[in-house]
């Protein structure tokens, strides 16, 4: 392991007994503020087997959504220019173990945003990851997955916004090692004004991993002229028993559904915004808390709205 | 001339071998022999070909093609053109048909205006080699307005062992103006590595629509980088159809650029790799205008241990807005010690588009075996019909005398291998 790992400022370490189900999910909520810009989080989990956990991360600058239109004029932009977020999250799921992952990052969009998260199956385990990923300036994420044990499964739902000149590379990759294995990736999100995106998701059905199916799907609405869009979806195949799917559209939102809500007596605005939570409520209703639900509703009303 | 092939070896000395796609490493230059000359003077009448030759492309049905349903031929063999007819009427509508080396000479002005502007030498390795050493190949030119009903067909031939053909084919489509051309590559087998590096430009003006159905049946000793570019005009259309059979290893994406308003493009490509086989291919598309329209629809079967890449790109540039695209690979594998590889690239800089891209992976049902060997048909025979009926919408687009020969090559290559 490379020196990094040891020089984190944060992290948690999580480990459930066999057999244990967590009813409510554990939320660990990570700030960033004045005093403290930067965030390097260290986190393990562990997931015995046959036991099932809900964890919560939220990545949030403390002054971004509730004070930073109030606060803008009396804080010191420079620290808040710098808000830096590097973190780490490793999952290791014993035999028949499920992990609920869901990582919501609202930084704030002058800051920057690495995160890096690799989960590691055994027979039957599943893992769902759920990614909202709504601010930064350049929010870089990675996800490993490795499907070692027979039957196991991988989920990964993420929801992107972007709007200014934010910059968003996203790079998942499932490695279908063992027999009957399953993943899913969908990747929905939205791009405004001078936002960019990169998508690269990777299916490798390796080699043994029969009946395997792996599919990935992803949408993006392109709501400016500016936007940049680009999408690389592969599927690497050395098993012939197996079944790949992927599936790619963007453009921009439909004008039929478009009209329609506005003979209704929806506003442009308000149709367009019904419009992209339908495309992306199904993942953001994922998250089984009411509250933290309803403040990326929030989120994402505001940065359309430019109020962010 | 000599000035570009110079510079173009000195770009070829400084530019790096890809980093991506099948190994190269097996390929040494010193061995190949860039330039060897059929014991013959072009010919204008078939019987004048020499006997060996004559043999050679007979057995590959290339004059009585023509005979039947084709308005001109060409037949390069190793690294010239040997034979050469176009249709009288043609002639007299202007229709340009000929070997590059005639064309250098006769059409000096065309030349110059058009060689290698489309793929610079200074695009990659291969491509700059070709610069340096091209020789044969076929230039055509299609006057405004005139449409050649029969297809026009070039059938290059590599027969010396070690050699590398660089063969370059120019073809200028004026407005309104519509060609069919056919190109078909094959070479014997030899133990020794051979080179293929040719050079495709096509120059499609307002209007026109030219279609260029390419069957590559290489030897497996043949290592395939051709490089094939098209610029399209506005309301013109380039269709290309592309078989990849042969080669041990093929690094081909044909690239359409959409230069003009409401321009399109179509791609149609299937390629099978077998035994020993590395076929990395797919195709590119610039949307560099709005209203420009494209449809890539691609086919790949790997077996027998053979790997089969779609490698492709869709960019929709920033003013090409009402941009459409639509991208559909699938893929079929027949054993599991195969390997079949989707990398699609999409980059839209641009909001009025629709885009759509979708890939499948995946093997021949049991269930589909199963019901038709209860209808009497043989386990071997039903595999043979369900990969036909895979490859059959290509086949559709292919002229039918290919379309019998691919069917062939699929039948040969299904035939004991599967038990």
């Amino acid at each position: 392991m490379g020196n990094y790992v040891y020089q984190f400022n944060t992290g948690f370490y999580l480990e459930t007994l066999p057999n244990q189900k967590i009813q409510a999910p554990i939320v660990i909520p990570y700030r960033t503020n004045q005093l403290q810009n930067s965030i390097i989080d260290n986190n393990v989990i562990i997931a015995k087997e046959n036991s099932e956990v809900t964890v919560m991360i939220d990545y949030k600058s403390k002054d971004d959504l509730d004070n930073r239109a109030a606060s803008r004029e009396t804080l010191d932009m420079k620290d808040l220019n710098e808000v830096f977020h590097n973190g780490l999250t490793r999952i290791y799921l014993e035999k028949g173990a499920t992990v609920n992952l869901i990582k919501i990052q609202s930084l704030l969009d002058t800051g920057n945003h690495f995160d890096t998260c690799i989960a590691s199956l055994q027979d039957n385990a599943k893992i769902n990851f759920v990614l909202i990923e709504l601010g930064s300036r350049n929010s870089i994420t990675n996800i490993k997955t490795d499907l070692n044990g027979a039957g196991s499964t991988a989920e990964i739902h993420t929801v992107y916004l972007g709007h200014k000149d934010r910059k968003f590379d996203i790079n998942y990759l499932v490695n279908h090692y063992g027999k009957e294995t399953k993943s899913k990736i969908e990747v929905k999100g939205a791009l405004l004004d001078k936002s960019s995106k990169i998508f690269k998701g990777t299916l490798d059905f390796k080699k043994g991993a029969k009946k395997s199916v792996g599919q990935e799907e992803e949408y993006a609405v392109l709501l400016s002229k500016e936007v940049r869009n680009r999408s690389v979806p592969i599927l690497l195949c050395s098993e012939d028993d197996v079944s790949g799917q992927h599936a790619a559209s963007a453009g921009k939102i439909d004008e039929n559904k478009l009209f329609y809500l506005m003979t209704r007596g929806f506003s442009e605005a308000d149709a367009k915004k019904l419009i992209i939570e339908a495309a992306i409520g199904p993942i953001i209703d994922l998250i089984p808390l009411e509250e933290i639900r309803t403040s990326i509703y929030d989120g994402i009303r505001r940065r359309l709205a430019h109020e962010l | 001339m000599r000035e570009f092939r110079l510079k173009s070896l000195e770009i070829y000395d400084k530019t790096e071998l890809p980093t991506w796609g099948p190994s190269l490493s097996e390929l040494d230059m010193d061995n190949i022999v860039t330039y060897v000359r059929p014991d013959t003077e072009m010919k204008g009448n078939w019987s004048e070909v020499p006997e060996e030759i004559k043999d050679t492309f007979d057995k590959l049905g290339i004059p009585k093609a023509e005979r039947e349903s084709l308005a001109g031929v060409g037949a390069q063999y190793d690294s010239e053109v040997v034979y050469h007819s176009i249709r009288e009427e043609l002639v007299k509508l202007g229709v340009v048909y000929t070997d590059m080396e005639s064309a250098l000479h006769d059409y000096e002005d065309i030349i110059k205006e058009y060689f290698m502007k489309l793929v610079p030498p200074s695009d990659h390795k291969f491509v700059a080699l070709h610069g340096a050493v091209w020789s044969g190949g076929s230039f055509v030119y299609v006057p405004e307005g005139v449409e050649v009903s029969y297809p026009l067909q070039s059938y290059f031939r590599l027969n010396s062992p070690g050699a590398g053909q660089f063969e370059h084919t120019l073809i200028i489509v004026e407005k309104g103006a519509k060609l069919h051309f056919i190109e078909g590559c094959s070479a014997p087998k030899y133990n020794v590595t051979n080179l293929h590096a040719g050079c495709v430009e096509l120059y499609v003006k307002e209007g026109a629509t030219l279609r260029y159905s390419t069957i590559e049946n290489w030897s497996r000793n043949m290592l395939n980088l051709n490089t094939k570019r098209a610029i399209v005009e506005k309301d013109g259309a380039i269709e290309w159809v592309s078989g990849s059979f042969g080669s041990r290893k093929s690094m081909l994406y044909p690239m359409s650029i959409l230069k003009g308003e409401r321009a399109r493009s179509e791609f149609t490509g299937i390629t099978f790799a077998g035994a020993g086989q590395h076929l990395d291919t797919g195709t590119k598309v610039v949307h560099a205008a709005p209203y420009t329209s494209s449809t890539v629809n691609t086919k790949s079967i790997s077996k027998s241990g053979g790997t089969a890449v779609y490698r492709g790109s869709v960019r929709v540039a920033a003013n090409a807005h009402h941009s459409k695209s639509t991208i559909s690979c699938e893929s079929l594998m027949l054993d599991d010690f195969s390997r079949s590889d989707t990398i699609p690239v999409l980059d839209i800089m641009n909001d009025e588009v629709e885009i759509g891209h979708e890939a499948k992976i995946g093997r021949i049902s049991d269930d589909a075996i199963y019901y038709l060997m209860t209808r009497g048909i043989s386990e071997e025979e039903a595999k043979a019909m369900i990969v036909r009926g895979f490859a059959e919408p290509i086949a559709k687009e292919l002229p039918l005398e290919y379309a019998v020969e691919m069917n062939n090559l699929i039948k040969l290559e299904l035939e004991g291998s599967i038990g």
